[in-house]
């Protein structure tokens, strides 16, 4: 069965009202960046769907400058909290009764702000100058995309060096500098400061696998060793390198092992059962997971232990797997899509509860496909391999119902029958398309695309799933021909 | 600190200050559209150190002789990140209070190391001055176009030569070894601009 998939922003209404009827003045309306756009569908802003929360709050539900003069001007007199419908049928005159003011206080109005892809909300952010200007012999051309600006960060991005006086009067001197431009990435692709241990690609598997050496057993293991991160690590590389298909970091059965040859990170792909791993390795590193119950580093053993631990319904498993692969941090009201009848509290959490429900009619059908793979230990299963009776072990610390979570859960509106199939779902949506191409994104150019970049931002997340076949690569090769990276 | 290290580190800091003191005189840039600045990482500065200076990873600064300061010492305070023991996995959002000092630390050691190579020879960098006299406008004058071209991989143009090569003038009542003060100074200079920090 598949539910109707709601837009992300109409998905968050829920947790939005929940949030209006507990506050004593006009907050989150998740419907409103949909509405603003339906009011400015030419602004930059909204080139990538429903605009952004900060175009009104802080943080949600705490109003921006810009929030205030809305709520302010939206239907003034009227009781609070507004319901809904009030609200909708409201805003689009209230968004034009502040158009002609300055909340942010920079002698811009909001209207010119919210055209110019700048935030009305914030006296830092404003419009430049249309008409661009470059009169100055200093190198670059501020005008437009500068190959020789796009060169110089290729190479520091990717090789982790400036180019020499010799290398860049060489690049200067290239008849087609673009292509010139695309074979320096392609050599420094091969870098190990972009694809070795330790490098920039490594890295930014940091915040998805939440390393401990503490707990580390393999190489170098900590006091208590339970799990070997070194396989998350090599194999997240792995995925995002050589070309490979990405969506493998969720729907791969095999792992990766990364060591050293000559100065060089070699990467190693291997496929055990856990017995002969626990033979080869030892059994304090052994991949437990028989292959057809794998799904990528959702179910490596370092994801299992560090994250389920003893849980028997493994909320947290979820929703880190939600926030590191898909970009939605449930913790901020991302992602939410409340589904029918949900959450059951099977384990008597008190989840139900309507605060609890905002998020957890989201999180928990979210979570029922981990429910079967086992941390480092509380149900009837060997630790960290899937067992599907895992549950009958909690019955006595989370209560009788707890047996009857079910498997199959519910992903971006959609069921899924198990976790193989929660991968697969995640790993051929947009969300994860944008949290790829985002996760780059950020660690290029330092923060999260501009107004005014979301449309080449937008094209570059389509291609990723088209064009590019899911190669990060193939995606770099397209995000350095972007004015936001190659503009100085 | 020996007092020899501390007079050279106050010798080198000094037209640091005096430099950027004479900062506003200098033309401003046009202003880019973007705005869009990203600080190196210290491991990607401390590589641009090496290549420009032509000295090796490990010789550029080692805190007691032991600890490597870039990789090491002052690992987090220059952007790097500690995921498994300290749990930061993201450069911190703010360059720490002692990033300024960590920089300056680095710079002065990685150039003063270069300063001490070049005078036990064969010289890489600060032959002019060594060879001369740093009294001698054309020795400063190629020592510092060198400099500009080794460590930001351009030319240098003329108010930077001149505030360079005019270090010497700030430093003459107060030194004494002006060919090592001078070589020094103006390499941390370059070596900690924003242009070398930032890109």
């Amino acid at each position: 069965m598949s539910l109707p998939r709601t837009t992300a922003a109409a998905g968050v209404a829920l947790a939005g009202l929940a949030l209006l009827a507990t506050a004593t003045s006009v907050t989150a309306q998740p419907p409103a960046p949909a509405r603003f756009c339906e009011v400015y569908p030419d602004a930059p802003a909204c080139a990538a769907g429903p605009a952004d929360c900060a175009t009104c709050h802080t943080s949600p539900p705490t109003l921006n400058a810009y929030g205030e003069d809305i709520a302010d001007a939206l239907l003034p007199g009227a009781e609070r909290p507004l319901h809904e419908d009030e609200f909708m049928a409201g805003l689009a005159d209230a968004l034009a009764q502040v158009e002609g003011l300055d909340s942010d206080g920079d002698l811009v109005t909001n209207l010119e702000e919210i055209q110019a892809g700048t935030s009305p909300a914030d006296a830092g952010s404003t419009p430049k100058p249309t008409a661009c200007t470059d009169d100055l012999d200093d190198g670059w051309d501020l005008c437009g995309y500068d190959p020789g600006y796009a060169y110089k960060k290729v190479m520091l991005d990717f090789c982790g060096r400036s180019p020499t006086l010799l290398e860049r009067e060489q690049f200067a001197a290239e008849d087609r500098p673009q292509a010139a431009l695309h074979d320096a990435l392609d050599a420094c692709l091969d870098s190990e400061h972009w694809r070795g241990r330790g490098g920039r690609v490594w890295s930014l598997a940091n915040a998805k696998i939440a390393p401990q050496q503490a707990v580390k057993s393999g190489v170098n293991p900590g006091p208590i060793p339970l799990a070997d991160y070194d396989d998350d690590y090599a194999y997240f590389t792995w995925t995002q390198t050589g070309g490979r298909d990405a969506r493998l970091v969720l729907t791969g059965q095999t792992f990766v092992t990364a060591r050293m040859q000559g100065g060089a990170t070699v990467y190693e792909e291997w496929d055990r059962t856990p017995a002969e791993d626990a033979a080869l390795r030892g059994e304090d590193v052994a991949q437990m997971v028989e292959a057809p119950y794998r799904a990528g580093m959702l179910t490596h053993r370092w994801f299992l232990m560090s994250f389920t631990m003893f849980t028997g319904v493994p909320r947290t498993t979820a929703a880190q797997a939600y926030r590191a692969y898909l970009g939605h941090d449930i913790a901020r009201l991302e992602g939410l899509e409340p589904v029918p009848d949900e959450p059951v509290d099977y384990d008597t959490k008190g989840v139900a509860a309507p605060d609890c429900a905002v998020c957890h009619s989201t999180l928990d059908p979210l979570t029922y496909p981990f429910s079967r793979y086992e941390g480092i230990g509380g149900g009837r299963a060997r630790s960290y391999s899937y067992a599907p009776q895992r549950m009958e072990g909690f019955a006595d610390v989370d209560g009788l119902g707890v047996v009857n979570t079910p498997e199959h859960g519910v992903l971006l509106g959609q069921t899924v029958s198990d976790l193989v199939e929660w991968a697969q779902v995640a790993a051929n949506s947009r969300d994860f398309r944008e949290a790829t191409v985002g996760d780059y994104w950020a660690l290029l150019l330092g923060e999260a695309p501009r107004a005014t970049e979301l449309s080449e931002y937008a094209e570059l997340v389509d291609s990723f799933g088209d064009a590019h076949g899911y190669s990060v690569d193939a995606m770099l090769h397209d995000l350095i021909d972007t004015e936001a990276y190659g503009a100085p | 600190m020996p007092p020899d290290l501390r007079t050279r580190l106050l010798g080198a800091l000094l037209p640091t200050l005096l430099l950027a003191g004479c900062a506003t005189e200098v033309e401003s840039p046009t202003e880019s559209r973007i705005g869009r600045v990203q600080a190196k990482s210290g491991e990607v500065w401390g590589r641009d150190l090496g290549q420009g200076l032509g000295l090796e990873a490990w010789d550029l600064c080692q805190e007691l002789g032991e600890v490597d300061c870039i990789t090491d010492a002052h690992r987090i305070t220059l952007g790097g990140v500690e995921p498994t023991v300290l749990g930061i996995d993201q450069p911190l959002d703010n360059a720490a209070v002692s990033a300024p000092i960590a920089v300056d630390r680095v710079a002065t050691s990685a150039c003063a190391e270069r300063y001490r190579r070049d005078q036990a020879g064969p010289a890489v960098l600060f032959g002019p001055v060594l060879d001369g006299d740093v009294a001698s406008y054309n020795a400063r004058l190629m020592v510092s176009r060198a400099l500009v071209e080794r460590l930001l991989s351009r030319r240098a143009n003329a108010d930077e030569d001149a505030a360079l090569v005019d270090l010497y003038d700030a430093l003459k009542p107060l030194s004494t070894d002006l060919a090592r003060d001078w070589s020094v100074g103006a390499c941390v200079v370059v070596a900690t601009s924003t242009e070398a920090l930032f890109y």
